[in-house]
């Protein structure tokens, strides 16, 4: 179900990491994301996994509560290590129709199986260790500078913030919606697409109306507390590098640093891996071809 | 038609850690014909016993039999079963979609494979039984007063001419008017042998219309039975963060004052004929 | 410094009915020469159905809409002065009737901030009256929640906490009970209160629950943009049979009294409360003379006597 996305969600705990700057946390997740995807190479994701369980255990977000969103994600890694597994270029193991097992093939699907789940872990401590104000917040003021090109950062934050808390209020109304026209009747099952594109009527109309009528319920209450656009707003979180954001500065560095080290290092490991896997299973393959 | 639970739970995120029971294990049954009222606070499981009721959820465990048939075996005619059930929602109003009022009532008839003529004629009957007169039939339902598309909804599921007809608070938000005249539809609807199922946390309607009345408490029967049973519990109802009728409370202070009525009252009138007992002998 | 607060004086609002083109296809009057004021310090609440132009009433007082004729001071100023309009939104904050719709943050405590933020309060000064707000409509021990996982009635002390935060005269509460169930109701008008009682703020509640108008200080009535009566609770509630020509009614309590009166019970007009009645009927009890009363009793009462007795 879309509820059980964690990507979004809070979780309230004290930690060092709930208590980071957001900027902090913004710019490090973002080098992290970097860091999976500039090189193809074990020893680097082994460093990338210590460094994301290490921050797990700091942000004391129950890893449970984490992976409970992972079914979400689940049919896209399927996708990619299908895809990975049977369209792959290189060396052929075994052939049929269209599909062609590789063994680049195989070592790619499990890089890039690793690398989504990092990423898909890596994002969400984030964003559960970080409301979505001092998210927004925290974007608007890392794109400030581009408000000399004209671009409304503090609108495009606001709107942002404003689309993550009515998520789950829209979510709830669309359950409710189409429940109430089951009850009269509705055929939201049916095989003809073009009967389910009819059948998608009845549930969109209202949401859109009741999406417009709450944005003009929200824009008359923003008014009467006094909004006028961010000339002039103050923030009661203000938001302060503190001592332990210098030393995340350090440790993101430190790392980032490390990462690019191996990757350069190490940079003929992933075809020496490829030639591991070939030699070992042409020797399984032997050693069976030889009892038979 | 007799609609029946066995044993009916429902949870929510069923399997995990955080697995909440909203409905947990209730048995009751509600025979052809009945007004019941199914009161509780938010959050007590009553809406999400009455989408049991409807099968719009699928129960954790135990069933709903409507005339003996387990409305959740595969085998079960699910669409004859939505024509006999309707139900209506929170705010109905928010599921109007149709260019026409005429338009949007005539959905649920036919989807039931009724022919438009058919559809028509109940969308018409229901509109008028609501008291929408016909040169509203043509308008936008979008245009209308909050009241009167509170009606066209009300009017989308009653043109399916169901057998039981299900209510989710349908007097939430109207003034004092609109909720007599709500009210007083489901009563003539009840007395011409409809079986009306109101969900509602006024307890002043509750006392004033429905023949028997069912608390529910953390997904559990708290108390089942006639008004007056049910509100002579007024300190039990208290403590699961419901009240008697204003007349209850009333009649308590009447009855602590020393004057000796009784106090198994519901209603105004009852209220005012037993005081007036009391000072008249 | 004036006496009122908030002074609406013969306001016309007309707003234009378009056509599915967009073009205008007439006019409608919404309110249509109404007075209202509010003394400081007052509770004050205006009844009336749906659609009785009580709602566009409200929206007037915060400047969210200006009349088309007529004007509307708010703590000395034209809510027509453009440069006044933010102090104004300050002086008297406003309450809706969706609490989904009216909260903005997505933790308890950065929503009450949004007002004083707005005004570019100082950061700590935010920090206190944040605090001190959710403190006085009892919503401290929810700072941090996610203001989805609160009820109703908690959604709605919120949103009065965010409108406290900015140091309100006034308080507009546009029917703030419509959406919530009879805990969440009380919850609200306790809260609404406290705030008149401790804090000295004006209340100008919107309502067509009828139990919520017992303990304001004047009631206005509103039927099709006008206002049709005014007075204390007691003269407005011993006026049964006007009340349901505009489509409401009185308090249960009140109904009772007048039942009994009718029956020919010496009872006063305008009873209001469960204590009320019970004093007055202790009263009669006293001095009941042995023969009984002469009672004459309406044909409903004696009906339901009779099944009584049965």
């Amino acid at each position: 179900m879309l509820k059980d996305i964690t990507l979004g969600q809070y979780y309230r705990a004290d930690s060092v990491i709930h208590r980071m700057d957001a900027r902090t946390k913004i710019v490090g997740t973002v080098l992290y994301m970097v860091s999976l995807f500039i090189f193809n190479n074990c020893i680097c994701y082994a460093l990338a996994a210590i460094f994301l369980i290490t921050v797990m255990a700091l942000s004391k977000i129950p890893p449970k509560f984490m992976f409970r969103g992972m079914k979400s994600i689940l049919f896209l890694l399927l996708f990619t290590v299908f895809y990975n597994i049977f369209l792959g270029t290189g060396t052929v193991i075994v052939k049929f129709w269209v599909f062609q097992v590789t063994y680049e093939g195989i070592v790619n699907a499990f890089y890039m199986l690793v690398r989504l789940f990092m990423l898909y872990v890596g994002s969400s401590l984030m964003t559960l260790t970080t409301t979505p104000n001092q998210l927004t917040d925290g974007l608007e003021s890392l794109f400030k500078p581009l408000k000399i090109f004209r671009i409304p950062v503090h609108e495009m934050a606001m709107m942002m913030s404003i689309a993550l808390r009515f998520i789950p209020i829209l979510m709830e109304e669309t359950d409710r919606i189409m429940k109430a026209q089951i009850a009269r009747g509705a055929d939201l099952e049916s095989r003809q697409i073009s009967k389910r594109i009819k059948s998608l009527i009845p549930i969109l109309v209202p949401l859109f109306v009741s999406a417009f009528r709450r944005a003009g319920d929200l824009a008359l209450a923003m008014e009467a507390r006094c909004y006028h656009g961010g000339d002039g707003r103050t923030r009661m979180k203000e938001m302060k590098f503190a001592g332990r954001d210098v030393a995340a500065w350090f440790v993101i560095a430190g790392y980032f640093g490390a990462v690019i080290f191996c990757g350069i290092y190490f940079k003929g490991f992933t075809d020496y891996l490829v030639a591991e896997l070939q030699t070992g299973l042409e020797l399984i393959v032997a050693f069976v071809k030889g009892i038979g | 038609m007799n609609l029946e639970t066995k044993n009916l739970t429902y949870e929510y995120d069923a399997g995990t850690t955080q697995a909440v029971r909203a409905v947990d294990d209730i048995s009751i049954s509600i025979p052809s014909g009945q007004f019941v009222g199914i009161v509780g606070h938010t959050g007590s499981g009553k809406t999400t016993f009455v989408q049991l009721l409807d099968g719009l959820l699928k129960p954790s465990s135990g069933s709903v039999y409507l005339d003996g048939e387990d409305i959740n075996e595969k085998k079960y005619d699910r669409k004859s079963m939505r024509a006999a059930m309707g139900i209506v929602f929170q705010y109905p109003e928010y599921q109007l979609f149709e260019t026409t009022v005429l338009k949007d009532v005539c959905f649920g008839p036919l989807n039931m494979g009724l022919s438009q003529d058919e559809a028509t004629k109940y969308a018409k009957e229901a509109l008028l039984k609501l008291g929408m007169q016909e040169d509203s039939y043509g308008a936008s339902p979008f245009e209308l007063s909050g009241g009167q598309k509170r009606r066209v909804a009300i009017a989308g599921v009653l043109a399916m001419n169901p057998k039981i007809l299900i209510l989710d608070e349908p007097t939430a938000g109207l003034d004092p008017e609109g909720r007599d005249e709500v009210l007083g539809l489901l009563k003539k609807l009840n007395e011409s042998g409809m079986t009306v199922i109101l969900v509602s946390h006024s307890m002043e309607d509750v006392a004033k219309y429905v023949g028997r009345i069912i608390v529910i408490n953390d997904g559990k029967v708290f108390l089942d039975g006639d008004g007056k049973e049910v509100f002579s519990h007024v300190k039990q109802l208290e403590e699961i963060g419901l009240a008697a009728p204003e007349v209850a409370y009333l009649m308590q202070a009447v009855h602590d004052a020393g004057i000796p009525v009784s106090t198994n009252i519901t209603t105004v009138e009852e209220a005012a004929s037993e005081i007036l007992l009391k000072f008249q002998t | 410094m004036d006496e009122r607060i908030v002074d609406i004086d013969q306001i016309t609002y007309e707003y234009n009915r378009l056509d599915e083109e967009g073009n205008v296809e007439g006019t409608t009057k919404a309110l249509k020469g109404v007075s209202v004021s509010a003394k400081r310090g007052e509770f004050i609440t205006i009844l009336g159905a749906n659609g009785s132009g009580k709602s566009t009433l409200a929206k007037h007082i915060n400047a969210l809409l200006f009349p088309t004729e007529g004007t509307v001071t708010v703590d000395g100023n034209n809510t027509a002065d453009e440069d006044k309009i933010l102090e104004i939104r300050q002086c008297a904050g406003m309450i809706f009737q969706n609490p989904d719709n009216q909260i903005i943050g997505s933790i308890v405590e950065e929503d009450v901030a949004f007002g004083p933020e707005n005004m570019g309060v100082e950061s700590k000064e935010i920090r206190d009256r944040v605090d001190e707000s959710l403190k006085a409509v009892g919503m401290y021990e929810f700072r941090e929640a996610s203001p989805n996982k609160l009820s109703g009635g908690q959604k709605q002390r919120v949103s009065i906490a965010g409108v406290l935060a900015m140091h309100p005269k006034c308080i507009i509460m546009d029917e703030p009970t419509a959406m919530l169930d009879p805990q969440g109701r009380r919850e609200v008008i306790r809260a609404a209160r406290a705030l008149n009682d401790v804090e000295g703020i004006t209340i100008i509640l919107i309502t067509h629950y009828m139990e919520e108008a017992v303990y304001s200080d004047r009631i206005y009535v509103m039927d099709s943009g006008n206002v049709v009566m005014e007075g204390s609770p007691k003269e407005i509630f011993s006026k049964p049979e006007e009340l349901k020509k505009h489509r409401l009614t009185i308090p249960q309590v009140t109904q009772v009294a007048i039942a009994l009166k009718e029956a020919g019970l010496n009872l006063p007009d305008g009873i209001l409360s469960r204590k009320e009645l019970v004093a007055e009927l202790m009263k009669l009890k006293e001095c009941r003379h042995p023969d009984g009363l002469k009672i004459r009793l309406t044909d409903k009462v004696r009906e339901t006597r009779n099944e009584l007795r049965d």
